[in-house]
């Protein structure tokens, strides 16, 4: 029972939101909606408390040593059966699934407390909640799902409810149109999964994960002829999985809507843009591991794309200058981490990661929200300054969450990003190295920025109007608690897992998790690396982190000297600070020939030019043109309509003797 | 809360005598050696003339043609439920030489029936807040074009098909030329007549060849007529009715009638037409078409897909460019149906199963995204987009419904327009991978399409065209959400529909 509570309690929420919403629609008026924005809190909280029992039944078992049957599978009603395919509305609770029903319901509780004192203002309150209610189901649903299909449907919920959430204040014309960038985007890796799930059909005659997994190594080395080129099969069904979860994890290419859904309040971009709905895309792959594992050009396809998205997200959040879209720009770079461990075969490290990142991400971005709502609603860093003095609480927090998010030892990044790297660098491919390089790069640069966002913020002399300054002012509790709970988790986060998540010989994934020991032949023990490789890391971070400082506040004119006067170094400033191009790129090479094809060719040319031509206007004109000549046959003269009458018989007559 | 409760008492009075009067005709019919199943297709003229011969406003007797017709779909539903797959009786009436008025009620037809219902009983509940000048003589035609429907649905001789297939033109001719709303209508009337009445008529060509070669134009004879075909002359029959078919789907060169007649047509119109005249379309080809030419379908089924391939893509890119509300909508209409089309002609359990549930599901998503884009136009007069912004401020039940459909049409899960699209998908998969790839670019047009429509018309700030906002009255509210109900509750549980179909498909289309 209590496993349907755990998905279902978020939904009975949301109906709480409806109701009251219809209520004040015929009532005209608004209610109180502390009684229902506290009543899905408990909804919520609820829902976390079983996942906690879950999890704790998982650890359990693993802490005993046995080789697990952690999960559990439950039917619903069929959802269409036939002679030769049944598809079924199923649950699968496995360690896996169990990991991120923790992640999601913790970080949606604390986010929903949090909002009720941020938008204790916006009289929509109580549907704000319902929303953020209805993605936590659809969350739910989509990591608990036992087939693809029912996966595909919290995927599309939870794109779906980011659209609404995005869009939440949508008098705001930005709001509407990140929404509906995020919507489009996101919709291109839909497509990759409904392909792939066909293809899955097509292959396996099924969609749950269960057959396909087992059967997956039918079709190693098995080729398709697709358009006449030989297509390993299990390649070409993992290309459209990780176009997928490329679309939703927001990786290169596909990244563009991520920082643009920005525009959406704050706790949304906590729940949904940091810590839940872009970590779904490492899900899927996580979770396809069983399949994606017999393709090894596809892991380094995803190694590949993992790589460059860390160091694009680093070195693009660098040159911001908007709090939130830096915080953006580092969660696109932290994905790109975990799909960089997916693509070297550590799923477990990627989940690890995934959950380190969720708790200091999430904090980050609440912080955030604390400032922007202390200095009334500004987000340019560069008119922020001096908030250390007025804002100590958030000011330690938010630094408790940069450190982690820097790696800084024995903080929860410290644990998984290091990792990642040392694993990266024992891995003696091709691959491996690239990643490594990549990896550390953006590591530098994830300091730099992480450095130059406290400074700016916090340390620098206050560049904020006087009026601004004077009403600042320390979080409200419904602010704090949240704060400093996310603040703990991402100190100890990294330190109490780290047996579970990660480890060769660790049975915590149970069989939720599957490496293919192939794959694991240029892998080495990361234990063998030398010590002064696994220090780099940390000592690149700390190091970049000084000379940002330095460069901020002793060197600050000699940089704004040194940009201003030379033209390349303005350039790559551009080039970083306009998001490699991307955005321009796509506008003017892809969507404006689009829709100057689809309206002057397809609409114009063809539409009302040629088949309204041939269709319409020439089978008119043609009417006319014979009706002209048939007209003079009228002519109102007795004597000729008797001469045709004449003419006709004769006719008969002469054809019938022939 | 709702405006029923004012009336109450003489809608009752109203039911209680047209109801009398209906039992009346029935029971006389009955004894006069009438089958029930042709009383049944009879129900919305009898309901038409029970209501007729009460003196009562014309509201009132549409809100008694509203209870007749929800009273027949509990019919169907009953039928459908007890024993959906039962042939029922056949009902023949012996009219000249060889020729029989025969009607048949099997599972398809009883979906296709319950979808007619669905719409009509949408159609007539809501007739009122839309329809302001002759009101009367529009009930008369969409009693007409109703029982039309039913008839088609459920003619059992490939003659009398025709006729009603033909007969509908008349009643949709008069209902876009007077009740549309600018001086274009008459073209588009007439436009969509000589379309509509071109392809049949080579129809009407090829049933006179094959009323030659069989005993009768009985279905259960047609379909024994291919063995004694030659392939040349089972294909050229094959295109003389695709075309009509194709004609009416719409399908690539011949949709042109289709953005035209939407537009012009009254709200109503537009919802009958997308709602299920498009329908018939489909329905001849999976009651007729397939089943009396198996040779020739699976031979030029390869040339369907790519007919279907273009009409998809290239009206979802048209949707993208267009600015008229009725448009975008009708654009989306020819994706959605050539989608289906696709399906019927998969041989495939599966797709041809996906696309019966695609047309079921269409016929009441659109019916609504059409009525949503009437309230606009009652309230505002004006369909161009370009004009409207920021409805969600005061019109939040309309934004809710509005959104609702649009997530249903553009295939967003658990309505019932993912269910749709995903069955056909697996159906067509089996055919050509590469195809499924390309027919299902399609969906990231329209969703791009349909949420940028509801940007523009329900996000952004107030403007001043939009003055005065009313939100739905409760005859919209209550019609709206009946559809957008209808179309969750059929997503959740689509074994419903399957059911119905079952039977046919795997009996008589699969080859």
């Amino acid at each position: 029972m209590h496993y349907y509570m755990v998905i279902f309690l978020p939904f009975v929420g949301f109906l709480a939101a409806i109701l009251n919403s219809f209520i004040e629609i015929k009532a005209k008026k608004k209610i109180n909606s502390l009684f229902v924005a506290s009543f899905i809190i408990f909804c919520t909280l609820t829902s976390f408390l079983f996942s906690l029992k879950l999890f704790l039944r998982a650890n359990k078992f693993y802490m005993n040593g046995f080789d697990i049957k952690s999960s559990v599978w439950i039917d619903l009603s069929s959802l269409y059966s036939e002679s030769f395919i049944s598809l079924n509305w199923g649950f699968l609770f496995d360690t896996l699934s169990v990991v991120m029903l923790i992640v999601i319901t913790s970080v949606s509780t604390l986010v929903q407390i949090y909002s009720i004192g941020y938008m204790a203002h916006d009289p929509n309150r109580a549907k704000f909640m319902g929303y953020l209610s209805l993605f936590v189901f659809f969350m739910l649903v989509l990591v608990t799902a036992d087939n693809y299909l029912q996966m595909f449907i919290g995927w599309e919920g939870v794109g779906l409810v980011s659209y609404l959430l995005i869009n939440f204040w949508f008098t705001r014309v930005e709001a509407a149109k990140s929404a509906l960038k995020a919507v489009s985007v996101n919709k291109l890796g839909d497509y990759g999964l409904v392909v792939a799930i066909c293809l899955f059909f097509y292959y396996f005659k099924t969609v749950d994960y269960l057959t396909i997994f087992q059967n997956t190594e039918v079709f190693v080395e098995q080729h398709a002829n697709i358009l006449y080129f030989n297509i390993d099969i299990i390649t070409f069904i993992a290309f459209f999985l990780i176009l997928a979860a490329v679309g939703k994890s927001a990786q290169l290419g596909l990244h563009t809507w991520l920082p643009d859904a920005m525009e959406g309040p704050t706790p949304v971009s906590a729940l949904i843009h940091a810590a839940t709905m872009v970590t779904a895309g490492v899900y899927l792959i996580v979770r396809s591991s069983p399949f994606i594992e017999f393709s090894p050009l596809a892991l380094a396809i995803i190694a590949i794309i993992g790589a460059t998205t860390a160091l694009f997200g680093a070195t693009t959040a660098l040159f911001q200058n908007d709090l939130k879209k830096v915080i953006a720009y580092s969660t696109c770079s932290q994905l790109g981490y975990m799909f960089l461990a997916c693509g070297l075969s550590s799923y477990g490290l990627a989940m690890f990661h995934l959950f380190n990142h969720a708790f200091f991400k999430a904090l980050l971005f609440l912080c955030a929200g604390a400032i922007i709502h202390a200095m009334g609603d500004e987000q340019d860093m560069r008119r922020m300054g001096g908030l250390a003095q007025l804002l100590p609480f958030t000011y330690a927090v938010m630094t408790i969450g940069n450190f982690s998010l820097m790696g800084f030892p024995f903080l929860s990044g410290y644990f998984s990003k290091d990792l990642i790297l040392e694993t990266a660098a024992t891995n003696f491919s091709v691959v491996g190295y690239y990643c490594y390089t990549l990896g550390l790069l953006a590591a530098g640069f994830t300091a730099l920025y992480s450095a130059k966002l406290t400074y700016l913020t916090f340390w620098t002399k206050p560049n904020a109007y006087y009026n601004v300054i004077k009403s600042v002012h320390e979080v409200p509790s419904t602010l704090f608690h949240p704060l400093w709970i996310l603040a703990i988790l991402s100190i100890v986060s990294g330190y109490i897992f780290e047996k579970n998540f990660v480890g060769y010989d660790n049975l915590f994934w149970g069989q939720s998790i599957y490496v293919n020991l192939i794959n694991l032949a240029y892998q080495a023990d990361v234990h063998s690396l030398e010590p002064a490789y696994k220090l780099l890391p940390t000592a690149l971070s700390v190091f970049s982190f000084f000379v940002l400082l330095l460069c901020y506040d002793r060197l600050n004119y000699f940089f704004s000297k040194l940009f201003l006067n030379s033209r390349v170094l303005r350039s790559i400033y551009y080039f970083f600070n306009k998001k490699w191009y991307f955005d321009i790129v796509y506008t003017t090479y892809i969507i404006k020939p689009f829709y100057y094809f689809s309206y002057f060719f397809v609409f114009k040319a063809i539409d009302r030019g040629f088949l309204n031509t041939v269709f319409l206007v020439f089978p008119v004109s043609l009417g006319l043109f014979v009706g002209k000549f048939i007209k003079k046959l009228h002519s109102g003269y007795i004597y000729f309509y008797i001469f045709i009458g004449i003419l006709a018989v004769v006719l008969y007559l002469f054809f019938r003797s022939l | 809360m709702f405006g029923f409760t004012v009336e109450i008492t003489n809608i009752l009075k109203a039911i209680m005598v047209s109801s009398f009067i209906f039992f009346v005709v029935c029971f006389v019919l009955l004894i006069f050696g009438w089958n029930w199943i042709i009383i049944l297709s009879f129900i919305p003229i009898f309901s038409l003339y029970a209501s007729f011969c009460i003196k009562t406003t014309d509201e009132i007797r549409a809100m008694v043609m509203a209870i007749f017709t929800f009273l027949q779909l509990l019919i169907f539903i009953y039928l459908g439920t007890v024993k959906a797959n039962v042939i029922f009786d056949i009902a023949h009436v012996f009219l000249f030489e060889d020729i029989y008025y025969a009607l048949r009620i099997d599972g398809i037809a009883l979906l296709f029936a319950i979808l007619t219902n669905f719409v009509f009983l949408v159609a007539y509940l809501s007739s009122r807040a839309y329809i302001k000048v002759n009101y009367a003589e529009f009930l008369i035609q969409l009693a007409t074009i109703h029982w039309l429907l039913l008839q088609c649905f459920f003619a059992f001789n490939l003659l009398f098909f025709y006729i009603f297939f033909e007969a509908i033109l008349i009643p949709m001719f008069l209902l876009i030329g007077i009740w549309g709303s600018r001086r274009r209508k008459i073209f588009a009337s007439y436009l969509f007549f000589m379309y509509t009445l071109s392809g049949s008529l080579i129809m009407l060509l090829a049933i006179c060849y094959i009323a030659t070669l069989v005993p009768s134009l009985l279905w259960e004879d047609l379909i024994h007529l291919h063995p004694h075909l030659t392939f040349f002359v089972e294909s050229i029959l094959f295109f003389c009715f695709f075309l009509a078919f194709a004609v009416k789907t719409p399908m690539f060169p011949f949709h042109l009638w289709l953005p035209e007649a939407h537009v012009e047509a009254p709200t109503l119109g537009s919802v009958i037409l997308a709602g299920i005249l498009l329908k018939l379309g489909g329905y001849g080809m999976l009651r007729f078409l397939i089943p009396i030419f198996p040779n020739a379908s699976a031979n030029y089924s390869y040339l369907v897909y790519a007919i279907c391939l273009i009409s998809v893509l290239y009206s979802a890119l048209i949707g993208l460019c267009q600015l008229d509300m009725k448009k975008i909508i009708s654009y989306s209409s020819i994706t959605h149906m050539n989608f289906s089309v696709a399906g019927l002609f998969s041989n495939d359990l599966l797709g041809i199963q996906g696309a019966i549930y695609s047309m079921f599901s269409h016929g009441l998503i659109s019916s609504g995204l059409f009525m949503c884009v009437g309230v606009l136009y009652d309230r505002y007069k004006t369909r161009l987009i370009g004009y409207y912004s920021g409805l969600g401020v005061g019109m939040p039940l309309f934004t809710v419904l509005f959104f609702l459909l649009i997530i249903a049409n553009v295939g967003i899960p658990p309505f019932s327009g993912f269910i749709s699209e995903i069955v056909v998908l697996f159906g067509l998969v089996h055919v050509n991978r590469i195809f499924v790839m390309l027919l299902f670019l399609s969906s990231i047009f329209m969703t791009i399409n349909f949420f940028w429509f509801f940007n523009r018309v329900c996000c952004g700030p107030l403007t001043k065209s939009v003055f005065g906002l009313k939100d739905l009255s409760a005859d919209e509210f209550v019609s709206l959400f009946f559809l957008v109900f209808s179309s969750f509750i059929f997503g959740l549980f689509p074994s419903f529909i399957f059911s119905f179909s079952l039977v046919f498909v795997e009996h008589a289309v699969l080859y």
